[in-house]
């Protein structure tokens, strides 16, 4: 019971006054399994130089979207200088939709299937879920973008622009819930449960262009049969758009993913001192 | 150049250059208040 009470505090933005914490051994007495995994993942994240790598990589491939979709590629036929929206705005769909919050739903069920059971996990779900969000609200104002200059109006009730805006909406509480109190594994759980709640409308996003009459077009990188719809410099630039917004998905999923560990490891040396003052009250008590 | 495509252009590029900064900066505070990346290096532990 003291130890949650401690618990809350350590969540208390007053806390935020301690000015340094590096003198608090930054572990419980009697270390738990949360404890030592919390320890074996802080170790593991000193040695991560790939992280830099796909940064890096990740900022040219975005450079190389921008000089080639704004000066080299040509105006899109019918839509004309509109149509360099399609090397931002499918891109940021593809890193929100399936990059994201796949990794959000798949890592959500590796934690609740007991053989994979990870605190790992439940970070990998948080941190994808909070970098897809931030990407599924550039989709919906680029998108808006592309319908003021070719449909006239900067939002409509259109199925799928309704749906996307909808599952924003429910991965920005997802974010909510995480901020939840609690013990590690049980809101890893409870986030579990709510990443694949919030999961099920990526399908019907998906395939609400084939459901229902909707203004938005339907898929028109891909045909059915998975053949290509655009060619030459289009399809290329197209390409690289993706493969910068992938990069740039797992150089910041893995950066908020370090930050999560350096937080919990301080509200686990602010609970430490809460312990600490507690032991010297009672023996000075005595 | 389109306004509307630099607009669309300009919102993606900043507002992702933003919250990896944001995260960065926040990176950079924590490892502070907990004494430095030296702390995590493997060996010290």
């Amino acid at each position: 019971m003291t130890l949650e009470v401690n618990a809350t505090k350590g969540n208390s933005e007053s806390y935020d006054q301690i000015p340094n914490v590096a003198h608090v051994e930054p572990r419980l007495p009697g270390v738990s399994q949360e404890d030592g995994e919390l320890d074996s993942a802080l170790r593991a994240s000193y040695h991560c130089r790939w992280r830099t790598i796909v940064g890096v990589l990740g900022l040219l491939t975005t450079l190389l979207t921008l000089v080639l979709g704004l000066f080299v590629t040509p105006p899109v036929q019918v839509l004309g200088n509109t149509g360099r929206l399609l090397y931002v705005h499918p891109a940021l769909a593809w890193g929100a939709l399936y990059l994201a919050f796949g990794t959000t739903t798949v890592a959500s069920l590796l934690w609740l299937w007991k053989r994979t059971r990870s605190l790992f996990w439940d970070r990998v779900a948080g941190a994808s879920a909070e970098v897809g969000a931030l990407f599924l609200a550039l989709t919906l104002i680029t998108g808006s973008i592309w319908g003021r200059t070719t449909w006239g109006v900067w939002w409509t009730w259109d199925a799928r622009l309704t749906l996307t805006a909808v599952l924003l909406v429910l991965y920005l509480g997802y974010m909510a819930v995480r901020s939840v109190g609690g013990s590690p594994s049980a809101k890893a759980t409870r986030n579990s449960i709510t990443a694949l709640i919030a999961a099920v409308d990526v399908p019907i996003v998906h395939f609400s262009v084939d459901w229902w009459n909707t203004l938005h077009q339907k898929a028109s990188v891909l045909t059915p049969n998975l053949n290509l719809r655009v060619h030459g410099i289009i399809a290329v630039t197209m390409g690289i758009s993706f493969v910068a917004v992938t990069l740039i998905w797992v150089y910041l999923v893995r950066l908020r993913y370090e930050n999560m560990l350096l937080e919990q490891a301080k509200e686990r040396a602010y609970i430490s001192i809460s312990i600490q003052e507690r032991l010297k009250e009672s023996e000075d008590v005595k | 150049m389109n306004s509307y495509v630099v607009a669309g252009y300009s919102v993606a590029v900043v507002s992702t250059a933003i919250y990896g900064a944001s995260l960065y900066l926040k990176k950079m505070r924590l490892l502070k208040l907990m004494g430095g990346k030296d702390k995590l290096k493997p060996e010290n532990d």
